[in-house]
């Protein structure tokens, strides 16, 4: 994973894009680069389309950069966002026509509601989930986050004995050191707000 | 069979949340997680994280998008005609004369030829010219590309305004008074757009 780099809050970086900071719009694309891209994914967009689509999101935010309401609920603007372009893009794909709702939004902006499925919102949280665990990871040491990487994201968890000899220790002390790391994971994810 | 009562210490509830325990074993610490909410509380919380962690599919975006994104910083365009907001862009080195190979011929003792370097910003272009002096080095330049006027000034790293100039009619300028070795960032403030020039080296 693309370890994150920056200690700084959302509104922080905004606050340094909006100075004419590049380090600060650099550190802000790096840290939801893998959120923003899993979600057309995620509704079965090929590479090529979440990439387009992943650029749009990024250059829609650079645009609106001086006038984003909220600078603390940047993630929710980018979702929403992503989510939006990505309903358009199957939209088209599908050929679906779209209906106006009854308080007369603009017809682009409704979809049938079977398409739902395609990102439905339990989805979508599960994603922003995700990405919080894994920027909670970022902020564990180096060991912890490699063992819990190790535990937890490979699709075949290798046994104790290879983990032991890839950290360099002991078999025997995998178990306590792992209940340590989530406790510590744990903890950095109560102080990000998640329940 | 748990021989005393209590609380699963948490080390077995990751163990739990793992999926190490064999089938009998796990269904024993369920039965105790039925009767205590403080245990079957925390081996809720561990169990969403592990599964989180476990159905996490995602993918980094591939490298070039990534570095694709970040550029957009450089070119970024504010929609026109909203008013108030100002373009505010940090120019890009496209030319140094200093990184070319010294003339033939310069013998030691000659004044050094003045640095030429020109910078980019969007679609306006920035010619620097640094010439060192007696009393200290004199940047002057001209900004190319849809320039109707401006301020321009040279802020040392302390904040303070080192240099300033107007820019004239060919949005031309000469940064006075001379400024001392140093590092500096060179802003420019115009009416369509604010350049910035974040690192500029005076030094021989």
């Amino acid at each position: 994973m693309i370890a994150e780099a920056s200690a700084q809050s959302d509104e922080q970086l905004l606050a340094g894009c909006r100075r004419g900071d590049e380090g600060a719009w650099e550190a802000l694309v790096l840290r939801y680069q893998r959120l923003i891209y899993a979600i057309p994914r995620r509704a079965g967009l090929d590479e090529d389309a979440a990439a387009e689509i992943f650029q749009d999101v990024f250059a829609t935010l650079l645009e609106s950069i001086e006038t984003i309401e909220q600078p603390s609920r940047l993630q929710a603007w980018l979702v929403t966002t992503a989510k939006r372009k990505t309903w358009r893009t199957v939209g088209r794909a599908k050929s679906l026509r779209p209906f106006a709702s009854e308080e007369g939004e603009g017809a682009d902006e409704m979809y049938d509601l079977a398409d739902e499925g395609l990102l439905p919102d339990e989805a979508l949280t599960r994603l922003e989930e995700q990405h919080l665990v894994r920027a909670a990871l970022a902020e564990l040491g180096e060991r912890c986050r490699a063992l819990l990487q190790m535990l937890f994201y490979a699709a075949e968890p290798p046994p104790y004995s290879e983990i032991a000899a890839a950290l360099g220790t002991s078999e025997g002390s995998i178990g306590p050191t792992r209940a340590r790391c989530l406790k510590k994971l744990l903890d950095a994810l109560k102080k990000k707000g998640f329940s | 069979m748990r021989l005393t009562p209590g609380h699963i210490p948490f080390t077995r509830l990751a163990d739990l949340a793992e999926g190490r325990l064999s089938p009998e074993e796990a269904a024993e610490e369920r039965a105790h997680l039925a009767d205590c909410k403080t245990c079957s509380a925390q081996a809720a919380q561990l169990g969403h994280l592990a599964a989180l962690m476990r159905a996490d599919a995602s993918e980094d975006a591939p490298a070039e998008l990534v570095a694709s994104a970040v550029r957009m910083f450089r070119a970024r365009r504010v929609q026109d005609g909203q008013p108030g907001l100002l373009r505010r862009l940090v120019a890009a080195l496209t030319f140094d004369s200093s990184s070319l190979q010294p003339a033939f011929g310069v013998r030691s003792g000659q004044a050094a030829p003045a640095r030429q370097m020109l910078f980019s910003a969007g679609d306006l272009d920035v010619d620097l010219r640094l010439a060192p002096g007696g009393e200290g080095w004199t940047v002057s330049g001209q900004v190319l590309g849809p320039c109707k006027g401006g301020e321009v000034e040279l802020v040392g790293a302390d904040g303070a305004t080192a240099a300033r100039a107007t820019l004239n009619e060919l949005c031309e300028f000469t940064l006075l008074p001379p400024t001392p070795d140093g590092t500096y960032s060179l802003r420019l403030r115009m009416d369509s757009a604010e350049v910035e020039i974040p690192e500029l080296s005076l030094r021989a």
